[in-house]
């Protein structure tokens, strides 16, 4: 488990600590205060030097390069925001380390072109899942991605350029870490999700999460066949109609998103939810947390999500007073790039900062 | 001077400058005050909220959450009838767990402490009144205020 993040010349962070860290986290804090780019640093060191991380980072906030003075659009990727400045020069590096000695650092490099072929060779074998984007040749920047963990000392490095464009979710399935960001997942990463949760006991955990929504859930399936266009249907109680999940809303889809999450999050693994909140009705939130809090504990990982909302924070406040065991495991950090740490509220400070309407966030 | 006109123009509940004291009797006790005082609500003076925190006790025992709240001026009204010099370390205690430090004794007049936190300027106003039952002396300390 990690127990602190120390976080240096990452997008908006010169230099940031977040401890001590617990099985729940909720980070808190105003806007463009750090809160999903600390969730970042937290999955580029738990993924490791994994060459896609950095693409999926870039990917989500759609951080790509765009050059109007060709003919046609020429798209890489814009990877200056991950410094902090916004102006990385050749030989900047940013880092992410916790206290257990795993430590990332990204390293900005020109990389030669026998360098480049090299390790596009190494590290984009195209297979099934993967493809290649081809296109005009553009400064070839990379990242040289160094982690460290224990003795172990691993160094890969990635192309940033259009040539290099990386295409599909080369070891999604195999990650230790699970990544729900503002969107929903896309189809194939739910067909993913799915496959590796039917017909076992977490497959009824995530039937359970519907149900916070919607009782009437019976079933659910993910089908496509063919068409190669994968649909999640419900089966409720009161009819035998198999009904896209689609239909009954965006709570809920966001909550089968979630449950895919929460259910393939491996033990020891590490779960990040950007915005937990998004389309859930205060109603909800209460029972969003418990089963968020008990899977984490069942299942030994931890989990890192973010909020702006005062009903999110109030129902993780009145979960905790209850109970004494999720008390002891949850933690709310507030973000602030301006400090050099995190402001901790441990779980019965939170309490009684919502108890007396202090205001944290 | 009534507590109708102090409370009538109130700041908002979640203004950013916040004032915590012991009870509700003291709500309206140091909102009349500050009214006879002139400091008013305006946007842009210090005129706190005023919030009840129920007791003594439990505003000493917030002090630490309440100094790591999202405010830029806070300020504990805390009476000290009984023993000034056990109030004030019971304070004191709490305020350096925070890594607060404050003087060993307290300032007549309130002790007031500015944080500088990376752009932001908090500045915590930490007042206690010596004792309550002299005339006039909680009208000396809300001007110090």
């Amino acid at each position: 488990m990690l127990d602190e993040i120390r976080i240096s010349n990452y997008r908006c962070f010169k230099k940031f600590e977040i401890a001590p860290l617990s099985k729940v986290n909720l980070f808190i804090g105003s806007n463009n205060a750090g809160k999903t780019a600390a969730l970042e640093g937290i999955e580029l060191l738990a993924r490791g030097p994994d060459p896609s991380v950095i693409l999926d980072v870039l990917s989500r906030r759609k951080e790509y390069a765009v050059d109007y003075s060709e003919i046609s659009e020429q798209f890489g990727y814009d990877h200056r925001g991950l410094f902090y400045g916004r102006m990385p020069r050749i030989g900047d590096m940013f880092e992410i380390s916790s206290s257990d000695r795993k430590n990332l650092t990204c390293k900005l490099e020109l990389l030669g072109d026998e360098e480049e072929e090299h390790y596009r060779a190494k590290l984009f074998k195209p297979d099934a899942k993967m493809g290649w984007s081809e296109g005009p040749y553009v400064e070839p920047l990379g990242l040289r991605m160094v982690s460290e963990d224990y003795s172990e000392r691993i160094e890969v490095r990635l192309p940033l350029t259009e040539r290099f464009q990386f295409r599909g979710r080369g070891d999604f399935g195999r990650s230790r870490v699970r990544y729900l960001g503002t969107s929903l997942f896309d189809d194939l990463i739910i067909s993913i999700l799915w496959d590796e949760l039917a017909l076992t006991p977490r497959e009824d955990q995530t039937i359970e999460v519907l149900r916070i929504i919607e009782p009437e859930v019976l079933r659910v399936a993910v089908l496509g066949g063919q068409s190669r266009r994968n649909g999640v249907y419900v089966l409720l109680s009161d009819g035998g109609q198999r009904i896209p999940l689609g239909s009954m809303g965006e709570g809920i889809r966001r909550l089968f998103a979630m449950a895919l999450a929460i259910g393939n999050t491996p033990r020891g693994g590490v779960l990040l939810i950007d915005e937990i909140d998004t389309g859930l009705h205060h109603s909800v939130m209460r029972r969003m947390w418990e089963l968020v809090i008990e899977s984490a504990i069942r299942y030994n990982f931890q989990i890192f999500a973010t909020t702006h909302s005062l009903d999110c924070l109030l129902a993780l406040s009145r979960i905790v007073a209850e109970r004494d065991d999720y008390c002891a495991q949850t933690m709310v950090h507030r973000l602030d790039r301006f400090q050099t740490h995190s402001t901790v509220f441990h779980g019965h400070e939170l309490s009684y900062a919502i108890d007396k309407e202090l205001e944290i966030r | 001077m009534s507590a109708d006109k102090s409370l009538k123009d109130k700041p908002p509940k979640d203004h950013l400058n916040q004032m915590l004291v012991e009870g509700n009797n003291d709500v309206h006790a140091i909102g009349a005050l500050l009214a006879e005082h002139d400091i008013k609500w305006s946007k842009t003076k210090w005129m706190p909220y005023i919030k009840d925190m129920g007791s003594d006790e439990e505003l000493v025992q917030g002090i630490p959450v309440a100094v790591n709240a999202s405010y830029k001026r806070l300020a504990f009204v805390i009476d000290a009838d009984i023993s000034c010099s056990n109030r004030w370390s019971q304070i004191k205690k709490k305020l350096e767990s925070e890594g607060i430090q404050v003087s060993s004794s307290p300032d007549p007049n309130g002790t007031v402490i500015e944080r500088i936190v990376g752009k932001k300027t908090n500045e915590s106003v930490y007042g206690l009144c010596r004792t309550t039952q002299r005339w006039g002396c909680w009208n000396h300390f809300c001007r110090c205020l």
